[in-house]
């Protein structure tokens, strides 16, 4: 028993335990952070360690010099998170006892919002139903017509397709092709959808969805404006802000 | 690289340690039981191995309730673990075949220690150092992976690793078996034994001093504790007087010893030579208790030897304490006592009755009255009880002619005194008589309530002749009282012999003695297979059934309705000539039939099945019954 001890307090001693997180974490979505063990006993290999983070472990067999596993987490909620203990537990050598040790640690880190798609969606839709305000994300306002449809509250006069108008009695606007390519900013103060996290979800959706397809985007918030742009780094930096927004 | 999954390398591991099981244990144990366990091994093999068949759990538990009731069953006094290990290896067989989940490796694993040290207990050879070995690195191997296996059943590891892992993990039984032996004999033991269910402490039992007043030896008897083990052969049982002490000096209601000078360099004791090792357990007097008639005690102690044959210490004995006795079986001891000695001694105030008495049991020689008197209360009226003891201030009295029941005490005193009132010496002996033989531990089990008191009387040219004049008629309460040894304490009593024996008192003889063992192990290694005819009548039945069992339940599953009405089909198509094709659908098989008749039956028979069968129901007892039904109106 007592030599069993031995060999389980010397197996899990001298491991050193490197976490790294992926860039881009999102809320409610698989996440995996990648752990490497390294063991720094000379000459005795590391058995069956269980690496827990979060509520989730993952199991290292067997290695000699070092091993590297990705645990998949799962953070609900956007915001900013501290990592401050990884639990290092082994049942090593008979499984009489689980031996374990907590590291602690001080790793920050932002978990962006949950991206949904569907903003520019959800906003034609409401209003039609409800009569709210839209801003014209998507529609453009110059080059050439498509259609011909009714009248959208706030849209400028001179959008008014009197033509028209004059000929169904009912007031129309001419659509003009989107502005595919061209920046766009998104100001989120002025979206109005009741549910805040739905609104950052849908923005983060958003705005991922242009960086995709090159279209340069900014955001504008808090009294903050990011200029539309396409860089990683500024990605990186609006959904940081979406993700530690907070009502004033 | 190819890989291996846990649960494999567990699997052979197991069997491994099986397999090394079988083959250290099958010498001691029966014929018969071993082929029950070796067929159950080879088929749990060949289902873990080569293919899977599934096996009834509960049948499993059923068979094995079954050898668990058969071990207490059979186990006999003669021999408790021949039994449990036979019926150990047939659990261990079924553990085997069963679907294994973590907890079942450990029983494994477990059962095969126990057999595994109930085999020690047979045999002690060299080739057990070898087994042990093995049999330690293969265990600890398997937990080791039964570890990895309880943390997750998917792991799966290249040979190179395994390799590794047993390698590296095989200095834990390096660094611990010679720790296990430093400790061993390094560590202080503790004198309690393994199984106290008495719950009471090491305490001195009350016992034999140099003053047994009447009546008081009966508090002894009445207490069933253990008071000493003689580790001896078996003999006779009228053989089996323990000498203790010899008390000489009457004075009315006690008997003491008093010095009886020295030693008489003419005293000579013939017969058989007995050997004894006796484990004392302590108790409240001085005295060494030895086979009649003990010759020679030696021992740790100062043990001092009085001519009348009694070995005494200076101190009580308040440990528990290990001596060799060499004893003579002799009922007589050739021995010149000066005229007119001690042994002639009575108390002042002897009744009238009793001198009557006396006069009236005497014989034409001194040996016809010493019979005379032995018979008198041996045969006559008088009663063995622990109850209602004669306890005036005239005890003898009071048994020879009033209450007439008494215990050794009394019959003893009696016949003393009865012969110094016919001038032949005579003395009490106060030692142990009988003892319970346990076959496993070679000993004898001595209880308090063994103690007993008897009489040597002198006669002239021939010395003093042991006389037992207690009845072994026995009082209506002492028959109700009387306690009997139950198989179950007998075995106890072997774990807590061999603990004291082994663990307590290991000494340096025991290491020679063990190294012979050794060596004699090593000069001649036999194999024995016994075939024990007696049990296999009563076991016949339950080989039978076992086996009928399990090829019952692998050959012959139970078929689903489906399967069996699919079968009656196929048997009715076959009558007719026609055979299904593998890759045939029912359908299409059914053209084949010309008979429009024939044809338009099976076919509403087949359309009844599908529409059924597609439903993802199971066909039901009465659907099945509907389709046997259409079948069997078919006629060719």
């Amino acid at each position: 028993m007592g030599i069993s001890g031995f060999f389980g307090k010397n197996n899990i001693t001298r491991v050193k335990c490197d976490i790294e997180f992926p860039n881009e974490i999102y809320a409610n979505s698989e996440c995996p952070i990648s752990i490497n063990l390294i063991n720094k006993k000379a000459s005795y290999p590391v058995f069956l360690i269980k690496v827990k983070i979060f509520n989730k472990s993952t199991l290292f067999p067997f290695f000699e010099k070092n091993d590297k596993k990705l645990l998949n987490i799962n953070l609900q909620k956007r915001g900013k998170y501290i990592l401050d203990k990884i639990e290092i537990s082994s049942p090593f050598p008979f499984n009489f006892f689980v031996r374990y040790y907590v590291l602690k640690e001080n790793i920050e880190f932002v978990v962006f919002p949950e991206p949904k798609k569907g903003l520019t969606e959800y906003l034609f839709d409401k209003r039609t139903k409800r009569g709210e305000f839209e801003t014209n994300l998507k529609k453009g306002y110059e080059d050439e017509m498509i259609s011909i449809k009714d009248y959208i509250l706030g849209t400028p006069l001179k959008y008014v397709d009197w033509k028209s108008t004059a000929k169904t009695d009912s007031l129309k606007i001419k659509e003009l092709s989107s502005l595919i390519d061209k920046p766009i900013i998104v100001d989120f103060d002025s979206i109005f959808i009741k549910n805040l996290e739905d609104k950052i979800s849908l923005v983060t959706f958003f705005i991922l969805d242009s960086i995709k397809r090159n279209i340069p985007v900014g955001l504008k918030i808090n009294k903050k404006i990011y200029k539309p742009e396409i860089s990683s780094f500024h990605k990186i930096n609006m959904l940081t802000e979406l993700a530690l927004y907070e009502k004033v | 690289m190819k890989k291996y999954s846990i649960e494999n390398v567990l699997k052979i591991l197991s069997y491994l340690i099986g397999f090394e099981i079988f083959l250290f244990s099958f010498r001691n144990v029966s014929f018969l039981y071993l082929s029950i366990s070796l067929i159950i091994f080879i088929l749990a093999i060949y289902k873990d191995f080569i293919k899977y068949f599934s096996i009834n759990r509960n049948l499993l538990n059923f068979i094995t309730i079954i050898f668990i009731v058969l071990i207490f069953m059979r186990i006999t006094l003669q021999d408790i673990i021949t039994p449990a290990l036979e019926s150990l290896l047939v659990l261990l067989s079924i553990k085997f075949i069963e679907d294994k989940e973590t907890r079942d490796y450990l029983q494994i694993f477990l059962i095969s220690i126990l057999i595994f040290v109930g085999t020690t207990i047979f045999s002690f050879e060299i080739s057990f150092i070898i087994y042990f070995l093995i049999f330690i690195f293969l265990f600890n191997l398997a937990i080791v992976f039964l570890t990895y296996f309880s943390q997750d059943k998917k792991l799966t590891f290249s040979l190179k690793e395994i390799t590794k892992i047993s390698y590296k993990t095989t200095l834990i039984p390096l660094i611990s078996i010679p720790i296990t032996i430093f400790l061993f004999f390094a560590l202080p033991r503790t004198p309690y034994p393994f199984f106290n269910f008495s719950g009471s402490t090491l305490t001195a039992r009350s016992g034999f001093s140099e003053n047994v007043k009447l009546g008081t030896v009966s508090n002894i008897q009445e207490d069933n504790s253990i008071i000493f083990r003689a580790n001896m052969e078996k003999i006779d049982d009228e053989h089996l007087y323990w000498r203790g002490i010899t008390l000489e000096y009457f004075e009315g209601d006690e008997w003491s010893d008093i010095d009886t000078g020295p030693i008489d360099k003419k005293i000579k004791v013939e017969g058989n030579t007995i050997y004894q090792t006796i484990y004392l357990e302590p108790y409240s007097g001085t005295y060494f208790f030895g086979l009649d008639k003990p010759v020679n005690v030696t021992g740790n102690r100062n043990i001092f030897k009085k001519d009348d044959f009694t070995f005494y210490t200076k101190d009580i004995l308040s440990n528990r304490v290990r001596y060799d006795v060499i004893s003579i079986l002799s009922d007589t001891i050739e021995e010149k006592i000066p005229q007119n000695s001690y042994y002639l001694q009575l108390p002042e105030n002897i009744s009238q009755d009793i001198k009557n008495l006396s006069l009236s049991l005497q014989g034409g020689n001194e040996l016809d009255t010493v019979k005379n008197v032995e018979n008198y209360l041996k045969n006559g009226d008088y009663r063995y009880s622990l109850k209602n003891l004669p306890t005036s201030n005239k005890p003898v009295d009071e048994f020879l002619f009033d209450k007439k029941q008494g215990n050794c005490e009394y019959f003893a005193t009696s016949m003393a005194i009865i012969l110094r009132v016919n001038g032949i010496p005579s003395r009490v002996v106060a030692g142990y008589r009988g003892g319970v033989y346990n076959d496993l531990g070679n000993y004898y089990i001595l209880r308090q309530s063994n103690a007993h008191l008897w009489v040597e009387a002198y006669i002239d040219n021939i010395g003093w002749i042991r006389f037992d004049p207690t009845t072994s008629l026995l009082s209506e309460e002492y028959i109700s009282n009387s306690k009997k040894i139950s198989k179950f304490s007998l075995f106890i009593d072997t774990i807590n012999y061999y603990y004291n024996t082994l663990i307590i008192n290991y000494d340096f003889e025991k290491q020679i003695s063990l190294f012979n063992k050794i060596r004699e192990g090593f000069k001649k290694p036999e194999i024995k297979i016994s075939i024990n005819l007696k049990k296999l009548s009563n076991l016949i039945l339950i080989f039978l059934l076992v086996i009928f069992l399990l090829f019952f339940r692998v050959f012959f599953k139970k078929r689903s309705y489906e399967e069996k009405i699919l079968a009656i089909f196929y048997k009715k198509m076959e009558k007719l000539g026609f055979k299904k094709k593998k890759s045939e659908g029912l359908e299409e098989f059914l053209q084949k039939i010309e008979n429009g008749k024939i044809k338009e039956s099976l076919t509403n028979f087949v359309f009844k099945f599908e529409e059924l069968y597609y439903k993802d129901k199971k066909i039901g007892k009465e659907d099945y019954i509907a389709l046997k039904r259409i079948l069997s109106e078919v006629k060719s």
